[in-house]
């Protein structure tokens, strides 16, 4: 679906592993057009899978993502209708004692691969992230 | 996802293609974890020249594996990582659990 301007894109994802595919390839594609390079679309596919992932696992209800490209920024939302959580809470699952962890690194990846990540947390989790084209 | 498969000896090398992003990819690897483990053959190579690219949830399924294999007296080995991969083991830590290989034939040859 396009907003007014026919640029934004919105998606309801189903609640299931085949949503992960599909945001890859819609995030993909659409990051491609704009022209970002090789690494940067392949960081903004990643991000975006985490995000969806999460929505999967740790949120209830529809699973919506959103793109918006600009001339010099993809900006991407994913957020569900669960009762959200609380980032602070997150442990880091770089120090020893998460280390051997299998799970918890999403969001720590997230900021590590994105130029912004904002998380909102209520009523659902909705997590912004930002790119930007470097010229 | 798929992966290719091949025994050098009395290691076992794992080739998994695409991308790993979760979902049946984990119990599609772990499954045939435990059916090597459950053969005797302990000692695993997972070659990732063929991975594009992972997220949390492929890492998930690396440390998942390396677990299963010590727990039952083997271990793992990583090779032929690309950059984006090498990236995020760097940014995670992970490359400090992982016995990482420019190449297959050097991650076999650490068995022995």
């Amino acid at each position: 679906m396009l907003d007014e301007e026919g640029k934004r894109i919105v998606l309801t994802l189903p609640r299931s592993p085949s949503a992960v595919k599909e945001a890859d390839e819609i995030t993909e594609r659409v990051a491609n057009q704009m022209g970002f390079d090789p690494k940067s679309v392949d960081e903004i596919a990643i991000s975006t899978t985490e995000a969806v992932n999460n929505a999967i696992e740790y949120g209830q209800g529809k699973i919506f993502l959103s793109l918006l490209p600009s001339k010099d920024r993809l900006i991407i939302e994913v957020w569900d209708e669960g009762p959200g959580f609380n980032p602070q809470k997150l442990k880091d699952p770089a120090s020893p004692e998460n280390i051997m962890r299998t799970r918890g690194r999403g969001i720590f990846i997230m900021r590590s691969l994105m130029d912004e990540v904002k998380i909102r947390f209520r009523r659902g989790t909705k997590v912004t992230l930002v790119k930007y084209i470097r010229s | 996802m798929k992966f290719s498969y091949r025994e050098e000896g009395a290691v076992t090398i794992l080739g998994p293609q695409g991308k790993i992003m979760g979902g049946a990819d984990a119990s599609l690897l772990h499954q045939r974890l435990y059916e090597l483990i459950d053969k005797g053959r302990k000692k695993v190579v997972i070659d990732l020249s063929g991975v594009d690219w992972m997220n949390s949830s492929g890492l998930g399924i690396l440390i998942g594996s390396l677990i299963s294999l010590r727990n039952n007296g083997g271990d793992l080995r990583l090779a032929c990582l690309n950059e984006r991969i090498r990236n995020l083991l760097q940014v995670t830590k992970l490359d400090s659990i992982f016995d990482v290989h420019e190449t297959v034939e050097g991650a076999i040859e650490s068995f022995i």
